[in-house]
């Protein structure tokens, strides 16, 4: 993060490592920035960010307290909702094992995907599945979004039994399925 | 969703739910495209707009699964007892 000093050009106020991410400490791998030398002052900031490919980048300007309330109120929303996915994972794999009907399996698989996708958009899969691969902890995305595709199209062909009542959608359907394989 | 409206349409009381459960990570995905497209702007909450629609999916989902379930088990009833009539009846 810079500021502008004058005439003369910007200086640099807080480096971010230029550590490789993978080599970081886990608590240092999402930036976090201390503003507090700037409380109460009309201060303009500059924060640099490059890519090769597009980037969409959040900056949140928060006071310490707000921060740690807002912390606080996400990690209980996670909780709560990984929490109410896992117990209706377990229910549906115990209907399964008992109903032995393939639409409970694809639903338990589907339930898993999501969970799995959710992990990843909060980029806590690459943080605790994948702490030392970064290119794992990236794609792990794509993957993820490939296997809740995949299985919610399974889904609506097991609930709706389309290959009896519709062999026409069945065959679409199956076609999706490989095309969003191939596109990833 | 084409495919399940087109099952709704068939009068399936099921697929009412599915579509429905359907609905949510639909609109949530479209939402989540504007929003990296930058036309809107989301506070902390908007963060939970995945979450939220896919446990709202799989709710529905469940729904959908028990209108199903109960589906069949009449319709093995009703089986049943045209059996147990037409048994009767020789």
């Amino acid at each position: 993060m810079y500021i502008k000093q004058g005439e003369q050009g910007y200086s640099k106020i807080i480096r971010v490592t230029n550590t490789p991410i993978e080599e970081r400490n886990e608590i240092f791998r999402l930036p976090l920035f201390h503003l507090d030398d700037f409380a109460g002052q009309d201060t303009t900031l500059y924060f640099h960010v490059s890519n090769d490919h597009k980037i969409f980048v959040s900056l949140w300007i928060l006071a310490e307290h707000v921060f740690a309330k807002q912390e606080l109120m996400k990690q209980s929303m996670y909780g709560v909702y990984y929490g109410a996915m896992g117990e209706m994972l377990l229910n549906t794999l115990f209907l399964f094992i008992s109903l032995r009907e393939k639409v409970y399996l694809d639903y338990t698989l589907l339930t898993f995907a999501s969970m799995m996708m959710s992990f990843t958009l909060n980029g806590y899969a690459g943080l605790l599945i994948f702490p030392n691969n970064l290119d794992w902890g990236v794609s792990i995305f794509g993957v993820s979004l490939c296997l809740y595709i995949f299985f919610a199209h399974s889904t609506t062909q097991s609930f709706l039994q389309t290959k009896h009542f519709s062999p026409l959608a069945h065959r679409f359907i199956n076609i999706l399925k490989v095309f969003f394989h191939f596109l990833y | 969703m084409v495919v399940s409206v087109q099952f709704l349409l068939r009068g399936d009381v099921s697929a009412r739910f599915f579509v429905l459960a359907r609905s949510f990570p639909t609109i949530a995905l479209f939402g989540f495209t504007l929003v990296f497209l930058g036309y809107f702007e989301v506070k902390t909450g908007g963060y939970f707009i995945f979450q939220f629609s896919s446990f709202l999916e799989i709710i529905f989902l469940s729904l959908a699964l028990a209108v199903r379930t109960g589906k069949l088990r009449d319709e093995k009833k009703q089986a049943k007892k045209e059996v147990l009539q037409a048994q009767r009846q020789n």
